[in-house]
């Protein structure tokens, strides 16, 4: 069996054998664009940080771009302190909110996405579409009904509606994002491991699961920045201000005639962080895959 | 005798009381409202031991949250309502009258202390239903001294009127001249640095136009039947107002200036750049806080021509749920609440005016303290704010006027943008909106919803569901062999999850599918229309918007899915290269995706602003003149404004454009997937193809693009949905305008949805929709056979 090794290592290996000088050119056009782009990208992290330093009354009277004449970190405080606001509790709950969704998503999409993607059984193709038909309709019209669901089921001001849908699926899209990757990965493995009379929970588990790291780091990602983000759900299903989460908390710093930006914005930045890094560790996973099982 | 009946009741009353009832309350979310309003609380609770109040929160005033909590009946006992949706909810019968406490006139209800007028908004055929808390004028002027002194102007005392034309013989007393005296330009050139006024929201100045000239648009507030909108009034206003705006440039374009989502305008005017601005008396506090300028406040002049004259208002007040346990409990919470022992540190905080009038004209309370120093001593005339309360009208439309009305607001805004002249916008209005209006009250009298029927109809459709997929399947036969039986019985195991969610999914699309056949207000049971819905939706006559509307969603979807798709491809390729920082670079691209969504709308609007936005900073170079290649002018000449920059989020030819460049940013997502996909290549391909001499594009094309083809498939289904389904950017920052270019499909079914209350309606456009979905994904699926490649193949 010949190790199916990192993909871009060895494009990169052949390409360099290829010759060096060619791709001096490409791989400086290759720096400038991804540096450019960046900048692009970091525009409202800059624009975020930047009133965030700012008083209400700089803001206010200064343009929107400029670095503050005396940065202060008070808003970071009053955000961080403020007994209303509440963020030590309320960035528990957003974790909470974030972490066990995001385990039953992994768990159950990969789950339901097996036989999908590897298994013959009665009525699959069209209940792939009553699948993805499930993504069809806005969500705006079900969510009166949804929420007298869970009001009957007295999941109301709970944290329910957030954790049992998630250990339900996880909701068409990562069920059908992780069948399109199961279905990429080639059989001859699973169909070897049948023979010898593995049961399909072992080939899922054994052989299938531990193929699936890049995908499943993607829908964890996914939905746990969801799950960390996530303002309406909160806002809907949940009464008490301090159960809810930082994304509705930080909204209780705007009203219908004015948003108090330089708290805003320090909040928006202490909330960005512990996603950043989550991000950062498991994006280790988007590209060094493990993939020294099977192929050709 | 009668002492000791007296004595036994009360003691009786106290007894029986010591359980401890809870009032539920719902609030608004903002922390400055649950601060004062939890401390208020507090406050009741020590004074009333025997209740418990329990503070909600919710978005606002009229928001979805409180419909879906009538609807599951969990209601809470107490919400606040705003005077200018009070009629929704007193129409549906769903608030409890408030006259029947014999109390209504004692100190803290205090009805007859309170703003009459205010007191009249919240009746119902007279009957009251919420007791006031505080009142705002929205059309008070607040100016800037300085800008009045420079430009020779004496400060408004309240003598000022306004005409739909220049009286240069009046001065200061004509609104317009003093419009036309603050307006200041640099030589040759047309746009002014220093604007008269500005209004907070484009529609309130329009608002303050028509209540103060007392011209009616139509017959009646509260169950109108005939429309006025071509009046040779309206017209005159309406012209005046895109003058003053178009033509002599004393307010700056809805377009120029309104890109802070409202906050800029205030910013604008404290800087310096706007002399005049209306708003509410909220903005008073704001104004102390953040400025130390030298400003007052006056009243929205008067028109010449109207004996009364009315001003646009807000305000808030308590009401009681019909469905309360607790009544009496919960009115003594109201009492308290919009009482004297609520309203004082209210006014206190600077928040708003009192609607008690003894409180609001008390110094120290509302008004400044006698003794108060610095900022908080201005405004120095705040004592107006009695007099414009007295002369607030607030405008109580029912339901079924809602899109209408709204299209009336919808085609002013085009004309104070300068998409429409008046009188083509008048005439259009002229023409279209009787025949509307006709439909809306000819549909009032529907027949009962037959429940059971539609029950037997919901199940039915579960069941034909269920037959479709298995029906084919059992008569192609059913696994034989022990195998396959097997296999089978555990593919179904692994579904198990997902079949328990399925329930919940599909239980509320039957639902809503039945509920597009009603009426249905979401609070009230819903009525039978049969196709009605439908048939309105196609019908251009009663609602032209679902052509309009899937026009501009597809020529969305046409632009961003592509687009979409090969950047965040793109991207996923540059960044899969092991180089030392690529990681980094991956994080950043992220970045769009993470950060709060308020700041990248914030982002964007500055990016894309008129003047100071970087887009015509490149287009039109510093100076705002050519920049690169002339590039600005031609454009401008393009898209219709030649000689001015692009308002790219305010001209109905470049906000799509606006809005796919803001989707591009957020591409990283598409990246994960497809760097995630790039894992799965097998390095043994791509070697293969290197030695059979393979340039990069050739192994692009036949080794990479055929193994991404999974990854690909899925972001086209799902770009393909997210793309139809485009909401959330378009609504809050655009809400559907310039001249509907962005009233994308889930914008329009939103605002029938939850602003029109017509959910039977919205649900219909949904299921448009989704067929609309389920058409484009069948295609994709039987196309998919021809390129996508699965290496683990569906058997």
């Amino acid at each position: 069996v010949s190790g199916r090794i990192q993909t871009d290592a060895t494009h990169y290996a052949a390409s360099a054998r290829r010759g060096i000088y060619l791709h001096w050119a490409g791989d400086f056009t290759f720096w400038i664009v991804l540096f450019l782009g960046a900048l692009l990208c970091l525009v409202p992290l800059y624009e975020m940080v930047v009133m965030s330093l700012k008083t209400a009354e700089e803001i206010s009277n200064t343009d929107l771009w400029s670095w503050p004449t005396h940065p202060t970190f008070d808003n970071y405080r009053t955000v961080l302190t403020d007994p209303e606001l509440n963020f030590i509790r309320k960035m528990a709950n957003t974790l909470f909110l974030s972490t066990l969704p995001t385990l039953g998503v992994v768990l159950t999409s990969a789950l339901v996405a097996y036989p999908f993607a590897r298994l013959r059984f009665v009525g699959r193709d069209r209940l792939f579409l009553v699948l993805l038909s499930t993504m069809m309709l806005p969500a705006v019209v079900t969510m009166i009904p949804n929420y007298v669901i869970f009001a009957k089921l007295g999941w109301i001001n709970t944290y329910w509606p957030f954790v049992v849908p998630a250990f339900f699926g996880g909701g068409a899209f990562n069920i059908f994002l992780v069948r399109q990757f199961l279905l990429a990965i080639p059989n001859e493995m699973d169909e070897a491991a049948r023979i010898d009379g593995a049961t399909h929970a072992t080939v899922f588990w054994r052989i299938l699961m531990p193929n699936c790291g890049p995908v499943l780091a993607t829908i964890s990602v996914f939905s746990f920045v969801g799950g960390f983000k996530d303002f309406f759900g909160p806002l809907l299903y949940l009464n008490d201000p301090d159960k809810m989460n930082l994304e509705v908390g930080l909204r209780t710093l705007q009203n219908a005639h004015k948003t108090d930006w330089h708290l805003m914005m320090a909040g928006a930045v202490v909330v960005m962080a512990p996603i950043l890094i989550i991000f950062v560790v498991c994006q280790r996973y988007f590209v060094k895959g493990i993939m020294l099982t099977g192929g050709k | 005798l009668a002492v000791a009946c007296v004595l036994s009741c009360l003691c009786g009353g106290a007894f029986s009381s010591t359980e401890r009832v809870t009032i539920r309350t719902l609030t608004g979310l903002n922390a400055d409202n649950l601060r004062l309003y939890k401390r208020t609380a507090a406050e009741f609770e020590a004074a009333h031991p025997n209740i418990h109040i329990e503070v909600d929160a919710g978005v606002d005033m009229n928001d979805n949250k409180v419909l879906a909590m009538v609807a599951a009946g969990v209601e809470p006992d107490v919400v606040g309502i705003d005077p200018n949706y009070f009629a929704t909810y007193a129409d549906k019968n769903i608030l409890l009258p408030l006259d029947s406490f014999p109390d209504l006139n004692g100190s803290e209800a205090n009805l007859k202390g309170r703003y009459a007028n205010a007191v009249a908004s919240y009746s119902w055929h007279g009957r009251l239903y919420v007791l006031p808390r505080d009142v705002s004028c929205t059309a008070y002027i607040f100016y800037n001294k300085k800008l009045f002194r420079e430009a020779g102007v004496p400060y408004p005392d309240g003598t000022w009127t306004w005409d739909t034309h220049v009286r240069k013989e009046l001065r200061e007393r004509d609104f317009a001249w003093v419009m036309d005296q603050l307006t200041k330009r640099h030589a040759g050139e047309s746009r002014p640095y220093q604007y008269a006024f500005a209004a907070s929201w484009p529609e309130l100045y329009l608002d303050a136009l028509f209540f103060s000239s007392n011209v009616r648009l139509w017959d009646d507030d509260e169950h109108p039947t005939k429309l006025y909108l071509d009046k040779p009034e309206v017209r005159q206003i309406l012209q005046f107002a895109a003058d003053g705006a178009r033509k002599y440039r004393w307010i700056p374009n809805a377009d120029d200036i309104n890109m802070g989502a409202g906050s800029s305008i205030q910013d604008e005017f404290r800087k310096g750049h706007i002399a005049m601005v209306m708003s509410g008396s909220w903005e008073v506090k704001d104004m102390r806080h953040k400025w130390d300028g030298d400003w007052d406040i006056a009243a929205f002049p008067r028109y010449a021509h109207a004996e009364t004259s009315y001003l646009p208002g807000e305000g808030t007040g308590l009401a009681i749920m019909r469905t309360s346990k607790h009544p009496k409990e919960a009115w003594e919470w109201v009492k308290w609440y919009c009482g004297p022992h609520g309203l004082i540190p209210m006014a206190q905080a600077g928040e708003s005016q009192p609607s008690i009038r003894s409180l609001a004209r008390e110094p120290g309370i509302w008004l400044p303290a006698k003794d108060a120093v610095g900022r908080e001593r201005m405004p120095e005339h705040l004592s107006i704010c009695d007099e414009t309360a007295l002369r607030v009208k607030n405008r109580r439309l029912p339901d079924y006027f809602n899109s209408i009305y709204g299209d009336i607001e919808g085609v002013y805004g085009d004309v104070l943008r300068g998409i429409r002249p008046v009188d083509v916008a008048l005439s259009k209005l002229q023409r279209e909106e009787p025949g509307r209006l006709k439909l809306a009250l000819a549909h009032v009298d529907s027949p009962r919803y037959p429940f059971w029927p539609a029950t037997a109809v919901g199940v039915a459709l579960a069941l034909g569901l269920l037959a479709w997929i298995y029906l084919p399947e059992i008569r192609k036969g059913l696994p034989k062999t022990r195998m396959a039986k097997a296999e089978n019985r555990s593919a179904y195991l692994f579904l198990i999850p997902w079949i328990c969610g399925l329930a919940m999914t599909v239980g509320p699309m039957i639902y809503s599918l039945l509920l597009s056949l009603s009426d249905s207000n979401i609070i009230q049971t819903p009525r039978w229309r049969g196709l009605g819905n439908y048939v309105d939706a196609f019908s251009p006559a009663v609602d032209d918007t679902l052509f309009v509307s899937l026009r501009q969603t597809f020529l969305y979807a046409a632009m961003s899915i592509p687009l979409g798709i090969s950047v965040a491809l793109g991207l996923a390729l540059l960044l899969n290269r092991p180089i030392k920082g690529v990681a980094l670079y991956r994080a950043i691209y992220y970045i769009p995706s993470l950060a709060s969504a308020v700041a990248i709308s914030l982002v964007w609007m500055k990016l894309f602003d008129k003047d100071h936005g970087l887009i015509n900073a490149i287009l039109y170079g510093i100076d705002g003149r050519n920049g690169l290649f002339h590039l600005g002018p031609l454009l401008s000449r393009w898209v219709g404004t030649p000689g001015e920059p692009i308002s790219w989020l305010g001209n109905p030819k470049t906000v799509l454009p606006a809005f796919v460049m803001m989707g591009l940013w957020g591409a990283g997502g598409g990246t994960i997937i497809f760097l995630a996909a790039l894992q799965g290549i097998p390095a043994s391909y791509l070697e293969a193809a290197t030695l059979d001499g393979a340039g990069a594009i050739r192994k692009f094309r036949s080794v990479i693009l055929p193994l991404l083809s999974p990854a690909l498939f899925f972001s086209l289904i799902t770009g393909v949905i997210g793309a139809l389904q485009f909401f959330s950017q378009a609504f809050v920052i655009t809400s559907g305008g310039p001249d509907r270019a962005t009233l994308f499909y889930m914008v329009w079914v939103y605002q029938k949805a939850f602003q029109d209350l017509k959910m039977g309606y919205a649900s219909a456009l949904a299921w448009i929709l989704f067929v609309i979905i389920l058409f484009f994904t069948l295609l994709q699926v039987k196309w998919a056979k021809n390129w996508v490649h699965y290496e683990g193949e569906l058997r």
